[in-house]
């Protein structure tokens, strides 16, 4: 990659930001965008921080996301059926419905686990010392699928609120809300992520062996 | 330009999120933990109605748990169930709670557990009383009769058979249903049944150690002299059976002890009550060198007068190798009808004991019109037995004393020896012997008269007197010894005509051995009259054996 030591390469090195709101490209020394008056930043503030307490939180509820029942099933003449994310899951693959479980898994079980594994990758490797091309591809990725996670919730939600009457019932357990935390927790900590931080560390890294 | 202030902080506020979502995290933990309870697992024998994630743990008709599996025993001898139970239901699972399955049930004594038809099977829990907690319970086979929580007093009770009573029987006091039957087992090393009962307060305090049950099942129909007595104690007894208690007041040194340890007889009716209880038996093998006609299977084993025991079996074996026929009676004691008073230590088989102070067995007539016998047990101190291994059987012989007929056999046996011994060879010889002297006497008498010189006739005639009186005496003394021997004679045949006279009495008069008897009898009476008259007149006139009469 053609990147020599004094030559400005990136926007801040030319004393350019754009603004994180409207994308307008303004002189640096100013703080307000002068478009959509937001403060001006150059790299998103706090960023690794931030990412970082996301992080956490989803990994704290990813449990009760996990052990607790999504799902309080009454159907008359039988005990309460209760579900959680991977019960339904067995039980829907038990029962042949091989596509829905496997949908239902990726999206509900692999997804997030997927998310907070990469961010954790990221957080924990700030400094590449090669081009953080995967790692910008992962990001990519990750900042895309994160919506589709709450597929469950909305399965959920619905059921919760169709299969209401005197035959049969069912009501969401705390399992569906804590999950729906973990989405959330994930879609900001991946929002809150700035990528850009990883090519300014290479950049030093790759100035600093050139000297 | 202004310059903004910009506020510098490290750290964000917002990192009180992920703090919130691990309180959260944490509190959703502890109402997890907080609202599972225990996890059980109870043993049944079958697993019918139990289904896993449906069948519930229900209490009070509530439920409190639910079957998460259901699986066999490694050895596949039972069922294992386990079941997750609610955090309320922690302090009901302590050592002695119980589980059962509730089916519908129609019995005579009620219908149970007809809810279970549409919703299922479902196990039932009856708490104990019992501080220790436990997780491992064993399923009953059925639902306890007796709540555990009810008041009241379990007892046991032994009988030979449980005829017309069954789990759930009641148990009256005068007429009163005051509990029912909760258990029947049988025993096989004892051979009998162990029935629990349980009784409710307050007539619970009814029972102490002398209390007698016994079973009024069905309808018992005495017919006697006094006309019938029919007796039934409900028509609900004439259903499910039932037993009543009474407690009669009598001498019983044991009062004290505890009567939840104690196992009460259940008898088989109110007049069997006042019979001693008796289940310990013992088994003897008698053997008679007569015959033992008359003698039957049931037939009574009399110790002194009281029953102790029958008669079980009689055979007739024939010994090959000693080529003999012999006749083992197996009789069945029971020692515990003996009380047993100063007990001493170690000693353990009560008829040892006494066979080896001098019981034995004899074979006794015991009714004149059948004809029928019972084995006799006395005591006979001066001839001390012991018990000795069969040689055909494993029980013990018991050694056996002949009876009454064959007693007399070998008394007039004795006598015939006496007879036979009597020196009657040498009597003759003494008396011929002495009539030789006599001879001589006469001899030299008539030698003396005949003597012409007559002048010394006067002192020989008083020689020879002197000489015949001492042959005289020696006369006399012969037949001194000979009344003597005949006197002896005499008493024997007098003794055994005694004891003719009352074994005779135990024979039928038409019977041909009677006729027998009574001509032996007769004759022997003849003899005795004979000797008699000759001791009479030897008595009198002791010459006459030399000069007739």
């Amino acid at each position: 990659m053609p990147t020599l030591k004094n030559e400005p390469d990136t926007c801040r090195e030319y004393g350019f930001c754009n603004c994180l709101e409207c994308g307008a490209v303004v002189k640096k020394d100013i703080t307000l965008c002068p478009r959509c008056h937001s403060h001006l930043h150059s790299r998103k503030p706090k960023s690794l921080q931030k990412s970082w307490m996301f992080l956490i939180t989803s990994i704290i509820l990813f449990f009760p996301a996990n052990l607790l029942p999504i799902t309080y099933t009454r159907t008359i003449g039988q005990p309460v059926q209760v579900d959680t994310i991977m019960s339904s899951i067995l039980f829907l693959w038990h029962h042949g419905s091989y596509a829905v479980a496997s949908i239902i898994f990726v999206a509900s079980i692999f997804t997030p686990f997927f998310k907070i594994a990469v961010l954790l990758y990221l957080l924990t490797h700030p400094a590449p010392k090669r081009p953080p091309v995967i790692q910008t591809k992962l990001y990519r990725f990750i900042h895309f699928v994160g919506r589709w996670s709450m597929i469950d919730v909305f399965v959920v939600a619905l059921l919760g609120a169709l299969v209401q009457n005197n035959l049969a019932s069912i009501t969401p357990g705390a399992g569906i809300f804590a999950f729906a935390a973990v989405v959330v927790a994930t879609m900001f900590a991946t929002e809150q992520f700035d990528i850009r931080i990883l090519w300014d560390k290479y950049r030093d890294y790759s100035c600093k062996n050139q000297s | 330009m202004q310059e903004p202030i910009i506020k510098k902080r490290r750290i964000t506020f917002l990192w009180i999120i992920p703090i919130i979502a691990l309180g959260i995290g944490l509190w959703l933990a502890y109402q997890h933990v907080r609202n599972t309870g225990a996890t059980i697992t109870l043993d049944f024998r079958t697993g019918e109605g139990i289904v896993a994630n449906k069948t519930r743990i229900r209490y009070k008709d509530l439920d409190i748990g639910v079957v998460t599996g259901v699986g066999f025993s490694e050895d596949l001898s039972h069922v294992i169930v386990e079941a997750q139970m609610i955090a309320n239901a922690t302090p009901l699972l302590n050592e002695d709670s119980k589980f059962w399955v509730v089916k519908p049930q129609i019995t005579a004594a009620g219908v149970s557990g007809l809810s279970t038809l549409i919703s299922g099977s479902y196990i039932a829990l009856d708490p104990g009383s019992s501080k220790v907690s436990r997780r491992h319970f064993e399923g009953l086979q059925q639902a306890p009769a007796i709540p555990l929580s009810e008041d009241g007093q379990l007892v046991h009770l032994q009988s030979a058979s449980s005829a017309g009573l069954n789990i759930g029987s009641p148990v009256y006091y005068r007429g009163l249903k005051v509990g029912q039957i909760t258990e029947i087992n049988y025993q096989a090393n004892a051979d009998r049944l162990f029935i629990n009962a349980f009784v409710r307060a307050p007539y619970d305090k009814l029972i102490n150690t002398s209390t007698k049950f016994w079973n009024v099942s069905g309808v018992s129909l005495d017919v006697s002299t006094n006309g019938a007595n029919l007796q039934m104690e409900s028509i609900e007894s004439l259903l499910l059976g039932g037993i009543t208690f009474t407690t009669p007041t009598t001498f019983d040194t044991k009062r004290s002890s505890s009567i939840s340890e104690k196992v009460f007889t259940l008898y088989a009716s109110e007049s069997a009550t006042v019979q001693p209880p008796s289940f310990e038996k013992q088994y003897y093998v008698l053997y008679f060198d007569d015959s033992i006609r008359g003698l039957n299977n049931n037939a009574p084993v009399e110790f002194n007068g009281i029953r102790i025991g029958q008669v079980i079996d009689i055979r007739l074996l024939y010994d090959e190798k000693t080529q003999k026929a012999v006749l083992p009676v197996l009789v069945e004691v029971e020692p515990q009808r003996i009380d047993r008073v100063n007990k001493q230590e170690g000693e353990d088989n009560l008829f040892a004991d006494l066979v080896s102070n001098g019981l034995r067995a004899s074979m006794e007539t015991d009714s004149l019109i059948t004809g029928s016998k019972f084995i006799k047990l006395s005591m006979y101190p001066d001839d001390p037995g012991s018990l000795t291994e069969d040689r055909y059987s494993p029980y013990l012989v018991m050694p056996s004393r002949s009876t009454g007929i064959s007693r007399i056999a070998d008394g007039v046996g004795e006598i015939i020896d006496k007879v036979k011994k009597l020196p009657l060879d040498r009597i003759a010889d003494e008396v011929s012997e002495v009539l030789g002297e006599g001879k001589n006497v006469l001899a030299g008498a008539n030698s003396i008269l005949n003597a012409p010189n007559m002048d010394r006739l006067g002192t020989d005639i008083v020689k020879s007197l002197e000489e015949f009186n001492q042959t005289m005496k020696s006369v006399r003394g012969v037949t001194q010894n000979a009344t003597k021997t005949l006197h002896t004679l005499n008493n024997k045949l007098e003794n055994v005509i005694t004891q003719f006279e009352d074994t005779l009495y135990g024979f039928s008069p038409n019977s041909s051995l009677y006729y027998t008897l009574q001509e032996t009898l007769s004759a022997l009476r003849k003899t005795a009259d004979s000797v008699n008259s000759v001791a009479t007149k030897l008595d009198n006139k002791p010459n006459a054996l030399i000069f007739g009469d």
